[in-house]
């Protein structure tokens, strides 16, 4: 049994639409290309917040430190793509 | 119809409030209805945690166990990955043992929990719970029941912004302030009070639920910032306009808490139970001690190299220690800690010490702490140095920091990369004390008495007997029993009861995200039920 990319895509869309729906953002709308912190003016403790809302919703913690830490650092932005693809491949083991 | 009403004052400390319920000359009595509390109820000092700290100590109040059983040590958790740590905020999911909340909820009790830390994620509750430590972008969806938040927004001029935690201003908590900046932040803790009243007032009007608890932490956040105005043993030097108009704000601050204590109490009503209690208690703290530079002059840790990009700066100027993982060997990972993580290394080649190294480098590493004395005058800087074993046991003592620390003056540690490693602070600043207070009143209630010093985990044991309920007969905390009227206590004894629920997430791997095949086929299910699955 696999979980699907879309599915998974489809889902972080939908939670992070229900996060930001009060911070006042001018954005367009949220797809794989959008940047936490460039475009939804993401500070350190709202991803802190979005990847508990994640393994809430999953059921689950996900090893996070692996996407959020690369080479020693943490890395300057993510964009929802490649939580998408991140959290896929942790569900899928 | 409320039986029990708990106040949470953090940081709250008699050497504070006996002076401000006390009537001075030119200022009266600041805190009336508290100074009537305190004379036709009870006290006691309450002992907290090891590291008396927000985090384990309020987990120990919500739960009535220790730290080393409940996991939480500190407000940031950190794992060694080997090649690196990763820091990270503890939340809900680490507390390892039942809630009162919890234990309240299952037993048919109605509970409303407001402000305090470490509830978000919220977990079920038969009452409704808004966190505390959670920024407002985040307050909407960690608050339960989720039409909750609607009826928050009913309170006229209710605003998430002035309610919730925020992030940035809270991280100047042990930093030094300009004065503009002093006059700011007892403002700002004056506003969110009031917002917090607010919805503790609607929430106990409008569902009366049998527990109503709620947590006001301006307290500990003005005493950390103005303990100058408001500590008897140096306020009166203070003969400047500025320092006596910042002493007249600090004491607004507490009348207006005064107040909000009395409506609360109002309105819970002549045949509630109401108790007080602090996470531990308040006291000057004169130097700074930089842990981390003096465990770099004994060569134990070594500095990162920062460049000068952005990130490295932000990294730099973070609460946790930003150092080479590679040639480090001990560390204190945070200013709150107060503590020293020794890391061994889980295989060859990895960093760290090897195993069978453990004891004699921690105690080459405990002499030499002992050794960091004042240079003037031969006096220890840390005044006691535990093993973790020393103060914590259960199933989390593996998690706690293998060394911990108090400091002469009762200090937060710095660990800056600033030399010296010990410095006379500017002016005095406020420190936490491990002594806090714990104060009782209402109906069944003994008055006007002074009670033996109880433990931040006795309160959960007291506030269910407060509620009639059985005590489960895993606390490590007692019921106050001494708090109680003779005729309180033969006409509804104490009774132990069934062992807590684990209310905890499936057992899961903090350093990997792995978990058991039992607890993945579970998962797998759920998942499959979410539509996840193919």
């Amino acid at each position: 049994m696999q979980v699907t990319e879309t599915n998974i895509h489809s889902t972080i869309i939908n939670i992070l639409q229900d996060m930001t729906q009060e911070w006042e953002l001018e954005l367009d709308g949220i797809t794989g290309n959008t940047k936490l912190v460039e475009d939804l003016s993401f500070a350190s403790v709202d991803i802190i917040h979005l990847v508990v809302t994640l393994e809430e919703h999953f059921k689950q913690k996900l090893g996070f430190d692996q996407l959020l830490m690369r080479g020693g650092r943490y890395v300057d932005d993510l964009s929802v793509g490649e939580i998408v693809t991140f959290v896929t491949q942790k569900l899928n083991g | 119809m409320t039986r029990t009403l708990f106040i949470g004052l953090d940081g709250a400390t008699f050497t504070v409030l006996d002076n401000i319920t006390s009537d001075l000359p030119e200022i009266g009595v600041t805190m009336p209805f508290l100074k009537q509390f305190m004379e036709t109820g009870v006290r006691a000092k309450l002992r907290s945690t090891p590291n008396p700290l927000t985090p384990p100590a309020w987990v120990s109040i919500m739960t009535g166990r220790t730290p080393g059983s409940h996991g939480v040590y500190d407000f940031v958790r950190y794992e060694d990955k080997g090649q690196d740590v990763y820091f990270t905020l503890y939340d809900s999911r680490d507390i390892r043992t039942e809630t009162i909340w919890s234990m309240a909820s299952r037993q048919n009790r109605t509970a409303v929990a407001l402000n305090f830390p470490f509830t978000a994620p919220p977990r079920p509750i038969s009452g409704s719970l808004v966190p505390g430590f959670v920024p407002w972008k985040h307050l909407r969806r960690n608050t339960t029941p989720p039409e909750l938040y609607d009826r928050l927004k009913e309170i006229p001029d209710f605003d998430p912004k002035e309610l919730a935690w925020d992030f940035e201003k809270e991280n100047q908590t042990l930093t030094y302030m300009s004065t503009d900046d002093l006059e700011n932040w007892v403002k700002y803790h004056i506003i969110r009070e009031e917002q917090w009243f607010r919805v503790a007032e609607k929430l106990l009007t409008e569902d009366s639920p049998d527990l109503m608890a709620v947590l006001f932490d301006g307290t500990d956040k003005l005493q950390h910032q103005v303990w100058e105005f408001l500590d008897p043993g140096i306020y009166p030097t203070h003969n400047t306009p500025w320092q006596q108009q910042m002493r007249k704000s600090c004491l607004e601050y507490f009348r207006r808490l005064d107040g909000y204590i009395q409506r609360l109490v109002e309105i819970a009503g002549p045949d509630a139970q109401v108790f007080m209690a602090s996470d531990h208690g308040f006291t000057a703290t004169t130097e700074v001690v930089r842990i981390n530079a003096f465990l770099h002059e004994k060569g134990y840790l070594t500095w990162r190299k920062v460049d000068n990009s952005e990130a490295e700066k932000r990294r730099e100027a973070s609460n946790f220690a930003n150092l080479d993982w590679e040639e480090t060997l001990a560390y204190c990972p945070t200013p709150s800690s107060n503590g020293i993580a020794i890391r061994v290394a889980k295989k060859p080649g990895e960093p760290g010490i090897k195993p069978e190294e453990y004891e004699s480098f921690r105690e080459k590493l405990i002499q030499d702490l002992e050794n960091f004395k004042d240079e003037n005058t031969g006096e220890r800087i840390i005044q006691a140095i535990y093993k973790r074993e020393d103060v914590y046991s259960g199933d989390a003592l593996l998690e706690a920091p293998d060394l911990t620390l108090v400091l002469r003056d009762y200090g937060f540690v710095s660990i800056n990369n600033v030399l010296p490693p010990v410095e006379p602070r500017k002016s005095p600043q406020g420190t936490h004390h491990p002594d806090g207070i714990f104060l009782a009143g209402g109906k069944g209630i003994k008055s006007g008495f002074e009670a033996e010093r109880h433990n931040v985990a006795d309160v959960p044991a007291t506030l269910l007997y407060s509620l009639g309920l059985e005590i489960p007969s895993n606390l490590e905390g007692l019921v106050a029993k001494s708090f109680f009227t003779d005729e309180c206590l033969e006409s509804k004894p104490v009774v132990t009861g069934a062992t807590t629920a684990s209310d905890r997430a499936p057992e899961v791997d903090n350093q990997s995200g792995n978990i058991t095949e039992d607890e993945k086929d579970k998962i797998l299910a759920q998942l499959q039920m979410l539509g996840y699955l193919e």
